[in-house]
């Protein structure tokens, strides 16, 4: 499905990614960890086409389609999903509207008509009881006077909206207490399938605890370094990353 | 959706003012007289008034063309012909400024002669050569259904400049919404000049929704001068588009405990256009409450220019005052100014103000179209909602909704024009 291949990038002079490859298949779950500073969240940023960061060399390919040349909204209709670690406040832009508006991006990009208003008030009653979401924040500004916690819910509750083929989940558990970590990821198991796939990005082993990986990479100073089973996480949270350092 | 009745003053002719009407007018004159230029040219100095005194218009504002012998025409009639009396609704009264009561009288002039030592050159001589004047009363407890529509419409044949007076009396626990449009499909070449008068009177609320049909070559002036009482709400909504230059300016006294004064603002200007809001909020008692916020989107060489004052007499303690003004500008040559000032004698007071002004926050664009949506939509849906902050605050859902199909039209331009 995503296929990464010796991708370095940068902003401004700064080069952050430095040649990481990395395949993600359908089906799978994928978690990257590693310490602050390691281009963790550039990864992410660069995959869903941020215009601050620039591909320096290397290749993307999502479903067999080169999308580094694309904008973010070409690749999110494409397939890609990315659930912000700080998702922005958009004042006036109602929380709900905007969620018809970008699914009916996608279903007009997949020649589907738009969606009626009964069916998408039923879809969004669904989902709002997955991830267990006030509905009055459906009738606010997007993430305008959100939590902390609202926003991460607020994110999934795209997610499970939209329906992606590849979300990202940028450090989801960042800011979230026990309880919302577990709705949340709960949320994020139900809408696993088959014929999609999950990168979760996280500092800690605890969300791998609820959102089970396939698949655990350690990512330092802008490339994969380790790769391994959920018994990689659990080493990470007893020894911290220092006896990669000292390896590498 | 309602049916809104509109309330139609058609000006012609020149007013034939009363005395006592006059007496205040030659006070006005006289005080015009000793102002100068250079008044004038620091009050707008933001402002490019080379637009008006170049213009081909035949503006009055200039100090040479000042009728000082106050030769008068002949008096609109105000008849059923002109405004139709039963379209009012209940409680709402347009009276002939001919047959104003005797204390109506004296608290106009009362009104009209306290704000006379810092009134600008402008309104000096607006009042100077004042041809029309409306008082509309709202009655004691009138509480309206729907709201009072008052269309502006400039006769063809006025050429120059217009002066128009419009007095608002809203009497004690009325509740009364207000829809001012300026209309000049007719008019080419204008300068127009309206001032508000607007009395509130203890536990009264007052909306007031002003308007303008684009012109690209009129040139509008508006003054509002506002004295609200105890325990009341005025609340003053401004929407511009397309007009060569506009310029809005609010002098309201909060002269009543626990009252609250909100004037909010919101202008899409393009090509050359220029758009000036003055406002002075007057904090003069305890406990009250104020608010400015205007916005403005700016594109091509438009121009716009916030000044606003919160001045806090030393007695008015509890004031809670706040001032914002945003600024979303789209083009490279589109220039704003924001100039908020505070003046507080009070020590036990809440007051502050914002302003910002840039471009659309490219981190926004990024988190709208990383969930699908285009670039040309995305503006739209964040030009949308810079302005809608504004519109879904107003109380007038009939107008709003008409506005905002409007300016779906103007949004979509906007945003193309951005792309390119």
């Amino acid at each position: 499905m995503l296929v990464i291949n010796d991708l370095c990038a940068r902003i401004d002079d700064t080069e952050i990614l430095k040649g990481l490859t990395l395949t993600v298949n359908p089906g799978d779950v994928h978690a990257i960890m590693g310490p602050n500073g390691s281009g963790k969240s550039t990864l992410s940023k660069v995959l869903c086409g941020h215009p601050d960061y620039e591909v320096t060399s290397g290749s993307v390919s999502f479903n067999g389609v080169d999308i580094l040349e694309m904008e973010p909204d070409e690749r999110a209709l494409e397939g890609l999903f990315m659930a912000f670690q700080y998702p922005v406040e958009v004042p006036g832009v109602n929380n709900e509207e905007f969620l018809r508006l970008a699914l009916n991006s996608r279903r007009k990009h997949n020649d589907q008509p738009e969606i009626e208003p009964a069916e998408f008030k039923e879809l969004i009653k669904e989902r709002l009881a997955l991830v267990e979401m006030q509905g009055h924040l459906l009738s606010r500004a997007l993430n305008h006077g959100f939590s902390g916690g609202e926003k991460k819910r607020n994110e999934i509750l795209q997610m499970a909206i939209l329906d992606p083929k590849l979300s990202i989940l940028d450090e989801t558990d960042s800011g979230l207490d026990i309880d919302a970590l577990k709705r949340v990821s709960h949320a994020v198991n139900v809408l696993k399938r088959s014929d999609n796939a999950s990168i979760v990005i996280t500092h800690y082993q605890r969300l791998l605890e609820y959102i089970v990986p396939d698949v655990v990479h350690v990512m330092m100073d802008g490339k994969i370094v380790e790769t391994g089973d959920k018994s990689l996480a659990l080493k990470l949270e007893e020894q911290g990353y220092d006896w990669l350092t000292q390896s590498a | 959706m309602h049916t809104v009745k509109a309330l139609s003053l058609v000006y012609e002719t020149q007013l034939e003012l009363p005395s006592w009407l006059n007496s205040v007018r030659k006070e006005y004159h006289d005080a015009y007289l000793k102002s100068s230029v250079s008044d004038m040219d620091d009050h707008w100095k933001y402002l490019d008034i080379d637009k008006i005194m170049t213009s081909s218009v035949d503006a009055a504002i200039r100090l040479d063309s000042v009728d000082p012998t106050f030769t008068h025409q002949p008096n609109i009639e105000l008849t059923e012909q002109v405004i139709n009396v039963s379209d009012l609704p209940m409680g709402v009264t347009v009276h002939d400024i001919n047959q104003l009561t005797e204390s109506t009288r004296m608290m106009l002039v009362d009104h009209w002669r306290d704000r006379l030592s810092d009134t600008n050159s402008l309104n000096l001589s607006h009042f100077s050569n004042l041809k029309n004047i409306f008082v509309i009363e709202i009655d004691d407890q009138c509480s309206d259904s729907e709201p009072l529509q008052i269309q502006l419409n400039p006769s063809a044949a006025i050429k120059g400049t217009e002066h128009i007076k419009i007095v608002f009396i809203s009497r004690r626990k009325s509740n009364c919404r207000v829809i001012l449009e300026s209309v000049s499909a007719s008019v080419s070449e204008l300068v127009s000049h309206v001032s508000f008068d607007v009395i509130c009177e203890d536990h009264s609320n007052l909306h007031l929704f002003i308007s303008n049909t684009p012109s690209v070559s009129l040139t509008r002036f508006t003054s509002l001068f506002g004295r609200v009482s105890n325990h009341s709400h005025l609340f003053v909504n401004y929407i511009n588009r397309s007009t060569h230059l506009l310029s809005h300016e609010a002098h309201v006294v909060i002269d009543g405990s626990h009252s609250d004064v909100q004037l909010r603002g919101l202008s899409l200007l393009n090509q050359a256009e220029s758009v000036h809001h003055k406002i002075r909020m007057h904090h003069k008692q305890p406990n009250t409450t104020s608010l400015q916020q205007f916005k403005n989107i700016l594109i091509d060489q438009s121009k716009s220019v916030f000044s606003g004052l919160i001045y806090v007499d030393p007695i008015a303690q509890k004031t809670d005052a706040y001032q914002r003004n945003n600024n979303l500008i789209l083009s490279d040559q589109a220039q704003s100014i924001s100039k908020p000032e505070l003046e507080i004698f009070a020590d036990d007071v809440k007051c502050s103000h914002g302003s910002t002004t840039g471009q659309i926050d490219s981190s926004l664009m990024f988190y709208l179209m990383s969930r699908g949506v285009r670039k040309s939509q995305a503006i739209a849906v964040l030009l949308h909602g810079f302005i809608d902050e504004i519109l879904d605050l107003m109380v007038f859902p009939d107008q709003v909704a008409i506005l905002k199909q409007i300016l779906e039209q103007d949004l979509l331009e906007m945003g193309s024009e951005i792309i390119g």
